[in-house]
């Protein structure tokens, strides 16, 4: 080995010790809600911001605790002992509908990162500040959820965006305090069993939130780019969105979106099918303690959605079609968890030759596959491996990324990571350190 | 006479009353470190008590359990019945990390709604 070869190594061993990284993935933790509902982070994630089941279900009930509670849909209640039902020292703010807490949050990411095929423009190995996050999140009476995540500042690639531009305003910007999210959830309609979602969201399209994750890099099906098009599953958007729980079991959510510069709307929809565990509304599925059975352990989520929309990709604003439909499915057995997704695409004008105002057009078929199995040691260790395909219809990319997350808090984590990247056009290795807390 | 008469009637009816106000389910201590007297607990009862007040402290404060226990009231303010204990050992059970057997959390379960019959007392 030579001694150029010997130094590198161990300059990426330093790095991974020392620094954080590039492509550091955003933290969706909420503190308040811990100091609003007096329960440690780890009830709803594991190693932040990955959800457990008990987070999940938080999440698509419009941020309202849900009992837990048997199989029996009756749950009977005990009127004296309900604080929201009977007198009590904080009837004035049940009244103003306020949270008890101002539900505020502060979050922030120091990444390191070394890539070893790098152009050598002094940036193979980098520090950087991801990001600091203003976050506030709720409910109000159990009718009404809010969520709101505001940038502070930010710093290199956001949202799997290498390239933001001013072309597609719907995608955060880089480098400068912006708005994440910002939505608020009316619960449950005229008493009806819909919810009513409006402001900039993220459509409920995948079974996971992009944050909702262990690994610094995003999950290729939900934030693959093609062409020119700025458009990736979960990017925020300004809409509407309708979504039920069915049963307990069936979740549905549908939806459109509305593009800056641009007369046509966006519509998507979604279906989650959930089987054993606690369903959609926290109900948990009766165990027999007398036999042992794998089933009582097994939890498994399958999800399918549809979007379908339109943006424009180049000077001359030429509309490019686009479509994306994915299938999913999240399997959980005691420790072990496997994650499955696959998501399929076509765009019909996804790059812009700028010497043409009315073409020539070219479309893209793109389909992308990914895997990924995590195992939790202890309550604080998660060690993953993922492997992903992305076929963007231009190049075909393999990605091999195994991680190691650990909470040495459980407001505060550690995730170091190596992504192996093999395309038809090149091959690269990132390793990556973030340091990630919350508060 | 009269009035060593009343201040006897005065004690005996107080003595009669402390029973009504307190629940049976004598906690000792406080905060994470806190426990209940399991003197009269039934022998299968005080058998099970070191194994639960063990694994229960492993994620949280026992204070946690057994306040809840005694006012039937998690601190989320959801209501803890005897249902609640049911879906709680379920829970607990799929909890990755709780580290609990199968027998474990029936033996909680039934550790749980016995505390829970005495707190209501």
């Amino acid at each position: 080995m030579s001694i150029r070869k010997s130094s590198l190594i161990g300059a990426v061993f330093a790095s991974s010790l020392i620094m954080p990284m590039l492509y550091a993935g955003s933290a969706q933790a909420i503190p308040a809600f811990t100091r609003q509902h007096k329960t440690e982070c780890f009830t709803c994630h594991t190693v932040f911001p990955e959800l457990t089941e008990q987070g999940e279900n938080f999440k698509k009930n419009s941020y309202v605790w849900l009992e837990t509670k048997g199989d029996k849909k009756e749950a009977k209640k005990d009127e004296k002992k309900d604080g929201k039902k009977g007198l009590n020292d904080k009837e004035y703010l049940i009244l103003s509908s306020l949270p008890e807490y101002v539900p505020l949050s502060i979050s922030g990411a120091f990444n390191g990162s070394y890539n070893d095929k790098r152009p050598d423009d002094g940036n193979r190995f980098d520090l950087v500040t991801r990001y600091v996050r203003l976050q506030a999140a709720g409910s109000m009476n159990d009718k009404l959820g809010f969520w709101l995540s505001y940038n502070l500042y930010t710093e290199g690639p956001f949202g799997g965006s290498t390239t933001n531009s001013a072309l597609n305003g719907n995608v955060p910007s880089n480098n400068t305090p912006d708005l994440s999210d910002a939505y608020v959830q009316a619960r449950h309609v005229f008493d009806s069993p819909v919810n009513f979602k409006v402001g900039r969201i993220r459509p409920s399209l995948s079974l996971w939130k992009g944050t909702n994750r262990t690994s610094v890099t995003e999950m290729a099906t939900t934030f693959y780019r093609v062409g020119d098009s700025l458009y990736f599953t979960d990017a925020a958007a300004e809409g509407v969105e309708l979504n039920t729980i069915v049963n307990g079991k069936i979740f549905l959510a549908g939806g459109a979106v509305k593009r800056k510069n641009q007369k046509n709307l966006e519509g998507f929809g979604s279906v989650q099918v959930k089987i054993g565990g606690a369903d959609f509304e926290g109900r948990e599925a009766p165990i027999n303690f007398d036999s042992e059975s794998i089933f009582d352990y097994l939890t498994m989520t399958l999800g399918a959605y549809g979007y379908a929309g339109n943006n424009n990709v180049g000077q001359f604003k030429q509309l490019n079609h686009y479509y994306r439909f994915g299938g999913e499915s999240d399997i959980r057995y005691q420790r072990y968890r496997l994650k499955l997704a696959s998501a399929f695409g076509e765009d019909d004008n996804a790059v812009v030759d700028s010497a043409f105002a009315k073409g020539p057009y070219t479309g893209r078929n793109s389909r992308v596959y990914a895997a990924e199995g995590l195992y939790l040691i202890g309550s604080q260790f998660i060690p993953s491996f993922r492997f992903e395909y992305q076929d963007d219809g231009a190049t075909i990319t393999r990605r091999f990324i195994p991680t190691l997350a650990y909470a040495a808090l459980q407001n505060a984590k550690m995730v170091l990571e190596y992504k192996h990247e093999d395309s038809n056009t090149s091959s690269n290795g990132t390793l990556n350190l973030s340091l990630v807390a919350a508060f | 006479m009269k009035r060593r008469t009343l201040m006897i009637a005065v004690c005996a009816l107080f003595s009669g009353m402390a029973p009504l106000a307190h629940a049976e389910l004598k906690t000792i201590g406080t905060g994470a470190n806190m426990g209940v007297d399991i003197t009269n607990f039934p022998p299968a009862m005080k058998e099970i008590y070191p194994n639960f007040t063990k694994k229960c402290i492993k994620c949280h404060g026992m204070d946690r359990t057994f306040v809840t226990i005694q006012t039937g009231m998690t601190p989320s303010g959801s209501v803890f019945d005897n249902a609640a204990v049911d879906a709680y050992g379920a829970k607990m059970l799929r909890k990755p990390d709780a580290d609990m057997t199968k027998a474990e959390v029936k033996s909680f379960v039934q550790l749980m709604k016995y505390m829970l019959e005495e707190a209501a007392k």
